[in-house]
């Protein structure tokens, strides 16, 4: 059980959690060939515990940490290609001129060196002839930089939606795993599903990361 | 997420990029293949989720990007705050996505990334550029709305450009709310002055 009492993790052989859930486990492979175990139907939870649940993750372990989808080659039927900088998107979408987000905090869930991440932030912000936005980061990261160009994009496109935002944190844990607190942890955990950070920002975006760590239940 | 909710904060989440379908299964050409899904924590009823669409023309016209996550969830209830979301919302468990913005990488992002610019697509981008409309909806209102859910759906339908075109495999845009670009894409002064 977790310290704030919202996650509990629950581990077993596949045949004692297909029963408990009240389907089975079995192996499938997925159409890049590769081999993953997960429930072979919808699992259901007993009454008495589905009232406090939140949510169950973790019964297959198919879940890959997701990456933004960098531009292709345009296929010859694609007619559309273009790309758009954050005043595009204000004329795209019909953003006032005033409402720029200002006395607001914009914050953003990362793992890793943010170091770059803060000087792209910059460089964007004078390519495009945005404010400065202030750039805070709440915890220690790590040696990490894979997930760069994820929070590269979170920083870069919540400031550039409101570019009169008063200030930016990014929660930065050694590793997705971690964001529960904002010290790194040692327990290791493989999930890289995001949690709420343990302080209080404002408001939040958060990549698309889904539920990997196997035998994990969770409320939240 | 509960308690963020419960203290007024919002997150905002990408409904992933595999379509109606689990994250790493990616079937031939691109298209979507493999089992049912929606992505947590998208799917939590105590965060946001952000669909995708294309951008064929700036005016805006959109359709719902192929690959832009959505429906129903296994295991979330659904969010109260929903109930009256319309269109092809069924009211089972939780839907997703709420909202939906551009996320295609063919009408993709101009990002800097590591001094350079790229061009990158996903609902990666489009869930931190609502992250920015929200934040806009809250400077007009002195930072007083709450939880973005009970906002995104009490909205008139002016806030926002209906994607009726399109779809992510097993979800169709439909008109109205639907599990692939939610209630659409934000006009985003009316979604600041309806907010």
């Amino acid at each position: 059980v977790s310290a704030n009492r919202q996650l509990v993790s629950v581990s077993g052989p596949t045949s004692a959690l297909g029963a408990a859930f009240g389907t089975r486990f079995e192996r499938f492979r997925d159409t890049a060939g590769r081999a993953f175990t997960g429930p072979a139907g919808t699992g259901h939870l007993p009454a008495a515990v589905s009232q406090v649940t939140s949510s169950v993750l973790g019964l297959s372990d198919l879940g890959q940490v997701g990456h933004p989808i960098h531009h292709a080659a345009p296929a010859a039927m694609v007619t559309y290609g273009s790309s758009f900088g954050p005043n595009d998107f204000a004329r795209i979408y019909h953003a006032p001129a005033s409402a720029t987000g200002t006395g607001q905090t914009a914050a953003v869930i990362a793992e890793g060196d943010l170091t770059q991440v803060k000087k792209d932030l910059v460089t964007f912000e004078t390519k495009f002839g945005l404010p400065q936005v202030p750039f805070t980061t709440v915890g220690a990261g790590s040696a990490d930089v894979t997930g760069a160009d994820e929070y590269d994009l979170d920083t870069q496109y919540s400031t550039g939606f409101a570019p009169g935002v008063s200030s930016l944190l990014v929660y930065d844990g050694a590793s997705l795993a971690t964001l529960t607190s904002p010290r790194p942890s040692t327990t290791g955990s493989p999930t890289t599903r995001q949690r709420r950070p343990a302080s209080r920002p404002a408001n939040a975006s958060s990549s698309p990361r889904s539920a990997a760590s196997p035998r994990r239940l969770t409320r939240s | 997420l509960k308690q963020a909710d419960a203290q007024g904060q919002s997150l905002f989440v990408s409904s992933g990029d595999n379509g109606s379908f689990c994250s790493a299964i990616v079937g031939v050409n691109g298209v979507p293949a493999g089992i049912p899904n929606v992505e947590y924590p998208a799917a939590s009823p105590y965060a946001i989720g952000v669909g995708g669409t294309s951008v064929i023309t700036d005016a805006p016209t959109e359709i719902a990007w192929y690959a832009g996550g959505g429906g129903i969830a296994y295991t979330e209830p659904a969010a109260t705050f929903a109930a009256g979301a319309g269109g092809s919302y069924l009211g089972i468990n939780r839907g997703v996505p709420d909202v939906a913005l551009d996320a295609d990488p063919n009408s993709g992002y101009r990002v800097i990334v590591n001094g350079s610019e790229l061009t990158i697509g996903g609902t990666s981008a489009s869930a931190p550029a609502w992250q920015g409309i929200w934040l806009r909806a809250q400077s007009a209102h002195a930072g007083a709305l709450g939880f973005a859910g009970p906002v995104i759906y009490r909205e008139p339908a002016t806030a926002y450009h209906d994607i009726i075109a399109g779809s992510n495999g097993l979800s169709p845009a439909t008109p109205g709310y639907d599990y692939v670009t939610g209630r659409g894409t934000a006009d985003i002064t009316a979604f600041v002055n309806g907010a």
